[in-house]
Formats: structure tokens, C-alpha cells, sequence
């Protein structure tokens, strides 16, 4: 049978196959007729929730007190590292073609630290996830996307894309590259997906909808499923999930950078959750440090949290390292961090260093450009 | 609000008595109306059965798995954009639910009765053909069979399909043509076992 035989065969096959069996359709039809009612409910529900949430950030705000400052300079959206590692979801498009230089970015470890994904950003602003081993070799391109994050097993990485035309959204892919699959709807924005150390679940942040600008965190079943917000209330802007290796907390960053009208804006900061119930607010040590704070990233004990500081770089439990690195990631298998710098051409590149029990970073070792 | 249909002529003239476009459809559909919705989906259901029969090999669990897609679906109507997108939307909530259903790993069944006579004649060697890829077919992973369906069943076009996949529009094809290598490979060794 030639290919074009078998092509046809398959069709009728499939065909064949597909019809359906008497009472099958009216059956479907009877299941479409039955759909709960929800139209009465859900408006009264979105109002209550508004003004829980509301109250809930008039506290915020009281707490905060004297730490809240003048207005914030907005972060204009320029594509810099930084906007790249932020909360804001959108692809970096607005780059010019053929002047940017390429940039390695937004590192991701494999549970073992033998491996490190990352986003490789050409000079025409295509966004590409590539692998390499933890020392610089071997570097190749996965799939088209960004933002990285292994499933722990080391089988599947989650990574953001955004489609032609649609909105950005979490995807995951084997590290083979095979079994691409879009795992968030087209709603709205989501973006920073992060695995749970038991592999179960996937955090990342999304945008409520188009219309309302809020992002916030939500969690959902490792293919896709059960996905629901974690929302503790009082953030209008919660990004760049990061779980602490027990499974117990997710830190992240949060800013009220305006995108309420008429809210005061304060910088982004670092705060944490129980993921366990998602309405824990379990401490937020780090929420009134000064500077922007981004990237937040847990020890292997999940004793420690380094983050990024737009003013100092890489920070490790409030010590300045003097490294001006952005988008830490500590290696869930030791003390190690992987890091991209800016270099002097403005390509970025990867890096790795050994974190001292002092908050030092030695063993500095350059990985990509 | 749209009136309780019972109580109205057959459907065919309440569509041109209340302009029942899709348009107006999805909008009763999202302010709850459940009846519309069945409208709606009504056209649907018979693809999208017929494609989650060949993606999960099992006729009861291909009904479940529609039947969860039109909950999902239901429930997210209000993020659907355009209510002119609405099949293609509806299908991907189908192929969702049908991926998810293939993957909890029950065993692929032939689709067809087993017991069932074989016809006589020159239905013969098509008959037997068929049996031959019900049993390839089940081979292949459930990916593999849901972008073979898209291509060769519903005949999606290749930017749909991309969609509906979410992988690159200029990879179809090329994923298309090893799927059905893969397919012939087992078909091959069926024949020969």
C-alpha cells in the first residue's frame, strides 16, 4: 500500500471509528442542557470579593504605615534584562531588530544541578529556551519560549510562550523536546511557572483579565488541571513564584506599582506564603527593605532567600554580595547560584558562583556568550 | 433573557423569529442559559465525540471526556472573545479533556466489537484493514493520535491545528508526517504478527 492508500485508509478509518452509537450524541446533548446556573450568583460574588479585597488592602496599607513611600518612578518597560525579569508578562517585542545584542537570561536548575535551562534572546528579540550542562557544555535549543522551570523528576520543563495573536501562556515540554503541550487557556496573561518540589503542581502568576490589570498567583495540577488562585488578600501584583524546597512556602514579589488606579505605588519586595491554604501571609521580612526587589530564590534548607536588587545585585538574606547579577536561582541540590549579568557589550550571559555560609559568592564561573 | 424553548415553535423558525446568531447565542450562553448553550454546542457534539473515541480508545471514557469539556467549556465562556471562535474554541476544550483522559493509561481498546461478523466479499480486505489499524492506532501515544485526528479527521487547517496543539505552525507538518510513519510502522508489524 503506498503512503497515499494508507493516508485514505486511515481516513475512512477514522472515520468509520468516529461515528457515534445510538443515544451516544443525545446523551451529550441531555449534559449540555444541565449545566449549572451561575449567572445569578457570580455577580454578587464578584462584588463581595471586590470589597473583601479592598479591605484587605486598606489593612495592607495601614501596616505598612510610614514605609510606604512617594510615588514610585514607574519601571518604564524598556528591554532591558531587567523588564525581562519582571512581572511584567509581555514578550520582549518591542526590541529593535539587528541592534540588540544577544541575551542569555532567566537561568532554571535541574533538581540535581547537573543541568541549566535558559532563555537565549536573539538580536531580533526571538525568545528560545536552551539546555546546557551546569559547567557551560553542550548548550542546545529546546523550544521557542521563555521563563524556564524544571519539573523535578528533570523529564519536563514548564516555560512560558505566547502564540501568535494570543496571550502568553504556560506550556511544558520533555527535555527531549517532545510532547509540547499548552497547559493554560487563552483568558488571559500567565507567565513565571515554577514546579513544586514533589512535582505535583505548577505555581506561576496571571493576570485576572484583560480588562483588569491585577496579577495574581495561582497554582494548578502539573498537566494543566485543578488550576485555582492562591490568593491571599491585599496584592494587586504578585510575581515570580518561588517554592521553598519543602513544599511549604512560596515567596515572591509583589509591587502596588499603580496598576490600581489611583493607589499609591511602592516598589516591588519580596514576601512569603503558605502554599498550603494560600491565605497565610507567613512573613514578610524583606517586604520593607529599601530598593526594588525582584527574583526571589530559596537555599536548598530553605534557610536562606536571595533575591535581586535593582540598586545593590544579588542579595542573600539582606547582605549585599557586591555580584550585580539579576535573576538569582540557588541550585536545588547545593550551594550554588545561577545568575545573568549584563556585560559591558550589553549581551547578558550566564553565570554560576558557590554561595559561602558568610553570603559570599565565590568560584565565579561565566556559562554562556 | 431567551424564553423557555419548549414553549416555542421548532428551533428552525425560533432562529429566524429571535436572530439567533452565534453571536446572540454565546451571550445568553455566558448570562446562564443553559439551553443555549446546548445550541450552541449542539453541532460539536458529534466531533468531538468522534475525535475522543480516537484519542482515548474507549467509547465510555470518550463520553466522559466530552462531558467534562462541556463543563469546562460552560464554565469559561466568560473568557471566550469571540463568539465567531466559538466551535474552534469549544474544540479545544475537547482536546484537552480527551489528552487528559488518554493519559490516566487505561488500556487502548479496538474500537470496534470484536465478535462482530466480518462481511463477505469486498468488504473483506477493508474490514480487515480497519481491525489492522485499530490495533496500530492504539500503538501510537496520545499526542500522536490527536494530531492525526486534527489533520486527517476533522482535516483542520495547519495554523488551527498549531493552535489547537499550541506548538509552531511550520512544525505541523513535519510531526504530521513522522506520526504517520510511526502509524504505518505499527501498522507493518501488526500485519506481520
Amino acid at each position: 500500500m503506498n503512503d497515499q492508500d494508507f493516508e485514505k485508509q486511515l481516513r475512512e478509518w477514522m472515520g468509520d471509528r468516529a461515528q457515534p452509537l445510538p443515544g451516544e450524541l443525545e446523551m451529550l446533548e441531555a449534559a449540555a442542557e444541565r449545566m449549572p446556573a451561575r449567572s445569578r450568583w457570580l455577580p454578587a460574588l464578584r462584588l463581595s470579593a471586590a470589597v473583601v479585597a479592598a479591605t484587605a488592602l486598606a489593612g495592607v496599607a495601614i501596616w505598612l504605615g510610614g514605609e510606604l513611600r512617594g510615588p514610585f518612578g514607574a519601571e518604564t518597560p524598556t528591554p532591558s534584562p531587567s523588564s525581562a525579569a519582571s512581572a511584567s508578562m509581555a514578550p520582549t517585542s518591542s526590541e529593535t531588530p539587528g541592534l540588540a545584542p544577544m541575551r542569555d537570561i532567566e537561568p532554571a536548575w535541574s533538581a540535581h544541578g547537573q543541568v541549566i535551562a535558559f532563555t537565549r534572546v536573539t538580536p531580533e528579540g526571538m525568545l528560545n529556551i536552551w539546555l546546557m550542562r551546569a559547567d557551560g557544555t553542550e548548550p542546545r535549543r529546546l523550544t521557542e519560549g521563555r521563563q524556564p522551570s524544571f519539573s523535578p523528576d528533570g523529564r519536563w520543563i514548564a516555560f512560558q510562550h505566547q502564540p501568535a495573536g494570543m496571550h502568553a501562556a504556560i506550556f511544558r515540554i520533555r527535555i527531549d523536546g517532545a510532547d509540547r503541550e499548552r497547559l493554560t487557556d487563552d483568558s488571559s496573561d500567565a507567565g513565571n511557572p515554577a514546579w513544586s518540589p514533589d512535582g505535583t503542581t505548577i505555581a506561576f502568576q496571571r493576570q485576572v483579565s484583560d480588562d483588569d490589570p491585577r496579577i495574581l498567583l495561582w497554582l494548578m495540577d502539573a498537566d494543566g488541571g485543578n488550576q485555582g488562585q492562591l490568593s491571599p488578600g491585599g496584592f494587586d501584583d504578585m510575581a515570580e513564584p518561588a517554592w521553598s524546597l519543602d513544599g511549604d512556602k512560596i515567596a515572591f514579589s509583589t509591587s502596588q506599582d499603580a496598576v490600581v488606579e489611583g493607589r499609591e505605588p511602592t516598589p516591588r519586595s519580596i514576601w512569603v506564603v503558605s502554599n498550603m491554604t494560600g491565605t497565610d501571609l507567613l512573613y514578610a521580612p524583606y517586604s520593607q527593605a529599601q530598593g526594588v526587589l525582584r527574583s526571589p530564590t530559596w537555599s536548598a534548607d530553605g534557610q536562606r532567600l536571595a533575591w535581586h536588587d535593582e540598586d545593590l545585585g544579588l542579595v542573600i538574606d539582606g547582605q549585599a554580595t557586591g555580584v550585580l547579577g539579576r535573576e538569582p536561582v540557588w541550585s536545588p541540590a547545593g550551594n550554588r547560584l545561577a545568575y545573568s549579568v549584563e556585560l559591558p557589550s550589553g549581551a547578558m550571559s550566564i553565570f554560576t558562583a558557590t554561595v559561602t555560609d558568610a553570603n559570599e559568592l565565590v568560584d565565579i564561573v561565566q556559562l554562556t556568550q | 433573557m431567551i424564553e423557555p424553548i419548549t414553549s416555542w415553535p421548532p428551533l428552525s423558525f425560533m432562529e429566524v423569529a429571535l436572530e439567533l446568531t452565534p453571536l446572540s447565542l454565546v451571550q445568553a450562553a455566558r448570562d446562564g442559559d443553559a439551553e443555549a448553550f446546548a445550541r450552541l454546542v449542539s453541532p460539536e457534539l458529534a466531533p468531538a465525540l468522534g475525535a475522543a473515541v480516537l484519542v482515548i480508545g474507549s467509547r465510555a471514557d470518550a463520553a466522559d471526556a466530552v462531558q467534562e469539556a462541556l463543563v469546562s467549556a460552560w464554565r469559561g465562556l466568560g473568557s471566550l472573545r469571540e463568539p465567531d471562535a466559538f466551535p474552534a474554541w469549544f474544540r479545544r476544550h475537547v482536546v484537552r479533556a480527551a489528552l487528559r483522559m488518554a493519559k490516566r493509561h487505561r488500556p487502548w481498546q479496538r474500537l470496534e466489537d470484536a465478535d462482530a461478523q466480518l462481511p463477505t466479499g469486498n468488504g473483506l480486505d477493508a474490514a480487515l484493514q480497519h481491525r489492522q489499524l485499530d490495533r496500530a492506532f492504539g500503538r501510537l501515544s496520545p499526542a500522536d493520535r490527536l494530531l492525526l485526528i486534527l489533520h486527517f479527521h476533522w482535516n483542520q487547517p495547519v495554523a488551527e491545528t498549531a493552535a489547537t496543539l499550541g506548538i509552531p505552525a511550520g512544525t505541523v507538518k513535519s510531526r504530521v508526517h513522522h506520526a504517520v510513519r510511526r502509524l504505518r510502522a505499527a501498522y507493518d508489524a501488526e500485519e506481520r504478527a
